[in-house]
């Protein structure tokens, strides 16, 4: 775990230093004095071999301290420390929605197999599935947010403000995130279910003389989730991503919308740090996934 | 020759096919007979004569593309034609399955005195406490050591024997009147297979219950069943008493069934086969099903078709020629 | 079953309806993509224009036909770059085993841990936007996945006796790896590309509607979005018809991906 983000703040440190263009002249502009721009380089350690400048830029992204950024001329860190509860908030939202619809919305469709409920179900996935995030997105803040005003059209409250409007302003973006992930929950969890009923244990279960709805929630459901649990790394992955997208949209303050602004401005320390940090994270979500899977299955054993 | 009501199960003219997409395929053609109470029945027959199918369906656990015609009788009552609901009733309570496979047919993410408490939870009312207590008796039933402990134990963390105990402590949990054991010693090796069938045959004489004991192996049947049927391509062949079949068996199947029993006298030489294979599921037969592969066949074998019929008192033959043997 | 065959059916049928669009766009559509009309600005779906016109005044169907130019090319070479790469590295990685596969796969699986869009987002951010570096980026995404289908048949078949038996023979191993075991493996990899491709496309899509991937004055139906989205409330139907469009094509591989594997799996 711990290579992996080395190796994702080597590759990103090295990325950064190929991109063209002086870092000083963006800050000070172009027409500026030759001792500031001497003042500035050294200041920002520019002129350090290499290694020093990687070893010490990594050791203060272990204290918290990631950088100034350029064009705000705050930390990085602070930078990001505001608009993670955005984001967080946005990501909770779009995970619940996927969870709570998904996975019952497999299991009926699993239940039904081939009959009609199972295949409808399965056919409004897959275009759940192609339809493009922000798409949906602009799409649904049009009809709600536009023509029915049950929402405003973008922009974010915070809970603090008012609780009803921080969640009016986060449900639609998270629809449009979760959609695609829902419509993949459904297909993988219809898979598993499906798969796992062909199983001597469930016949077992019947020939106990339990009810079809009994042996489902009690017996498969925990069986067929452990393959489900895979794809939850891979569906966390797709709420990071759609949340960058989506912030873009809605008009989110959240730490996406910052990404892209950095990689936009060249705001290198900025665009440096939040990708180590957004590494960091997903390290630690596939981390704790692993764990999850030793916790249900007992059949594992953590290594 | 068993009064009405030792009768317990009843199968008539049974007959099993299945729909697929690409026709509909007969598994069972037709099968009869009779199990009373304290009996053990066995079927026997190669794999795909229809007996693992014959016995799911008694207890309706075949698949939603299976059609099931004649009647399958118990305590007087058709499960053909019985409702879902008194099926689930009836299943685990008055007639309950055992499973080849241990491994597979446990639940892996439940601990295994689970898996037998289910069984009293739905069936009897005993509470929480009484329910733990009982699955401990239970287990100490099948033989299991240090209850206590193993009840808590996962499928996995068990030998192969102890959860073929398991499964058989789940069978009996509710007292049955009729236990299904399909075919419960085949994974298992030797040794664990000869305590496997003791214990069998001591709850059939403890507590009572019949059991209809499906196999292959007809050397396995001799040791614990007291009548048997033979099967053979969705019909049965023979049907005896265990006694009455190995002592002048009936039908040229049957013969050659015994003849491939390994014994310690043929320790050493190549066992006897049946030339010839099983007839897949797709062939249609006009006469003798066995017909191709009997050494005995004439001319009348291929074109006639021979019905089950009475040869003796208590044993029956679907061969022209069973009176001869 | 015959319907288990629609998937396939559908998707035959979609995909080939878009192509024709395609091809037909390079000779001929209604409008000039770049003609402007300041009269007929924002005008609604109309039976001279049948999706309206944008904020230039250009009309939208023509735009569109000639965008599934870009949709289909940055599909097509994305794919090709993730298979060829794809299915040497799984190929590699599965036949050899050992050290040289745990880390491969290692590498893969933190490729795939990380959300294809900031991996696309930091390519294009080094080394320029613009449709080039899109497709690269998008391609090299795809590798991972390309490579872990691949690696599963080569685990497969090479215990098996055909294997074996060349090798016995003498038979190179790059021999084996490309003339021997691919033909055998490369049926779950056609279903993988059938996906990948949707998913290049919808990953164009959202580059392109950042501002940062198919660039002006190459069409794309991702930027046409964001170029809508400021206008929805006067032409929302500038906003809807490219959406429809991209859900299309990507409904339409996957709907083909899915027969394919049906088909597949009932060969079995």
């Amino acid at each position: 775990m711990l290579i992996t983000v080395f190796f994702v703040s080597v590759i990103t440190f090295i990325s950064f230093e190929i991109i063209p263009g002086d870092p000083v002249l963006a800050r000070l502009g172009v027409d500026a004095d030759e001792a500031q721009v001497k003042a500035l380089t050294e200041e920002l350690h520019l002129n350090d071999p290499f290694p020093l400048r990687f070893s010490m830029w990594l050791k203060g992204a272990f204290t918290g301290d990631l950088g100034t950024s350029i064009r705000y001329s705050r930390p990085v860190g602070e930078l990001i420390g505001e608009r993670i509860p955005v984001t967080l908030s946005l990501a909770l939202i779009s995970l619940l929605l996927i969870v709570i619809i998904g996975i019952p919305l497999g299991i009926i469709s699993a239940k039904y197999g081939d009959r009609w409920p199972g295949i409808t179900i399965s056919l409004v996935s897959q275009i759940g599935m192609a339809i493009p995030s922000f798409w949906s997105g602009i799409i649904l803040m049009f009809i709600f947010g536009l023509l029915l005003r049950w929402v405003s059209p973008g922009g974010y409250t915070s809970w603090e403000v008012s609780p009803s409007e921080w969640f009016k302003s986060l449900i639609l973006p998270a629809v449009a995130i979760a959609l695609p992930s829902i419509a993949t929950v459904i297909r993988y969890t219809r898979n598993t279910v499906m798969e796992q009923m062909k199983h001597d244990y469930v016949r077992m279960a019947y020939s106990k003389g339990l009810k079809v709805n009994s042996v489902l929630f009690r017996h498969v459901l925990k069986n067929a989730l452990i393959p489900v649990i895979t794809v939850l790394g891979m569906i966390t992955a797709n709420i990071l991503g759609g949340s960058i997208v989506i912030e873009q949209v809605f008009t989110l303050p959240g730490v996406g919308r910052l990404l892209i602004n950095a990689i936009s401005t060249r705001d290198l320390p900025l665009a440096q740090g939040m990708i180590l940090y957004i590494s960091f994270v997903i390290v630690i979500i596939n981390f704790l996934i692993d764990i999850i899977y030793t916790v249900i299955d007992p059949r594992i054993k953590l290594n | 020759m068993f009064e009405k009501d030792n009768e317990l199960l009843k199968i008539k003219n049974l007959q099993i096919s299945f729909n697929t997409p690409s026709g509909t395929f007969p598994a069972v053609k037709d099968v009869s007979f009779e199990v009373n109470r304290h009996h053990i029945m066995g079927i026997v027959g190669e794999s795909g004569c229809g007996k693992s199918v014959t016995s799911l369906s008694i207890m309706k656990l075949l698949p939603s593309n299976a059609v099931c015609k004649g009647t399958i009788e118990f305590l007087g009552a058709d499960i053909n034609r019985m409702e879902e609901k008194r099926i689930r009733e009836l299943r685990g309570d008055d007639i309950s399955m055992i499973f080849q496979e241990p491994l597979t047919s446990l639940n892996p993410l439940w601990k295994v005195g689970k898996q037998i408490d289910e069984n009293l939870k739905m069936h009897t009312a005993l509470d929480k406490k009484g329910r733990y207590q009982e699955v401990l008796d239970i287990m100490k039933d099948v033989g299991l050591p240090d209850t206590e402990n193993l009840y808590h134990k996962y499928p996995h963390e068990l030998s192969g024997g102890m959860r073929q105990r398991i499964g058989i402590a789940i069978a009996i949990a509710c007292k049955p009147k009729l236990i299904i054991a399909d075919e419960p010693t085949t994974a298992l090796d030797v040794t664990i297979q000869a305590q496997i069938l003791e214990l069998l045959k001591e709850i059939n004489a403890t507590k009572g219950s019949s059991i209809i004991f499906i196999s292959h192996d007809l050397g396995v049947i001799k040791e614990i069943c007291q009548e048997v049927c033979v099967m053979y391509a969705g019909y049965i062949v023979e049907k005896a008493s265990v006694h009455k079949l190995f002592e002048a068996p009936k039908h040229p199947y049957t013969m050659g069934l015994i003849k491939s029993i390994p014994t310690t006298a043929s320790k050493g030489k190549r066992l006897f086969d049946i030339p010839g294979k099983v007839p897949s599921i797709t062939d249609t037969i006009p006469g003798c099903p066995f017909e191709p592969r009997c050494p005995y066949k004439k001319p009348r074998c291929a074109q006639e078709f021979p019905e089950f019929h009475p040869i003796d008192e208590g044993h029956d033959s679907r061969c022209f020629f069973a009176g001869d043997f | 079953m015959k319907k288990k065959k629609i998937s396939l059916y559908i998707g035959i049928i979609i995909i080939v309806s878009l192509l024709i669009l395609m091809i037909v766009s390079f000779f001929y559509t209604p409008y000039s993509v770049t003609e402007m009309n300041r009269i007929k600005r924002f005008s609604a779906p109309s039976s001279e224009h049948w999706f309206g016109t944008d904020n230039f005044g250009r009309d939208i169907l023509s735009r569109i036909m000639i965008g599934s130019q870009t949709a289909f090319f940055v599909g097509l070479v994305a794919v090709s770059i993730g298979l060829l790469f794809g299915v040497v590295i799984g190929a590699v990685a599965g036949y050899f085993g050992g050290w040289i596969d745990v880390f491969i796969m290692r590498i893969m699986d933190a490729m795939m841990a990380f959300p294809g869009i900031l991996f696309a987002l930091m390519f294009v951010s080094i080394f320029g936007v613009g449709i080039r570096n899109t497709i690269i980026a998008i391609g090299i995404m795809s590798i991972p996945s390309f490579a872990r289908i691949t690696r599963s048949g080569y685990i497969q078949h090479k215990e098996f006796e055909y294997v074996k038996n060349a090798r016995v023979k003498g038979v190179s191993n790059i021999r084996i790896i490309f003339s021997h075991i691919l033909p055998n493996v490369i049926s779950p990899i056609i279903v993988a590309a059938s996906m990948g491709f949707s998913s290049a496309v919808l990953s164009e899509a959202a580059l392109s509607f950042l501002g940062l991937g198919v660039q002006p004055p190459n069409p794309s139906w991702g930027r046409m979005l964001n170029e809508s989205q400021m206008y929805i409330s006067i032409a929302p139907w500038y906003a809807i018809v490219p959406g429809i469009m991209i859900t299309l094509i990507v409904l339409g591989f996957n709907f083909l991906g899915d027969g394919i594997r049906d088909l597949q799996d009932k060969r079995k």
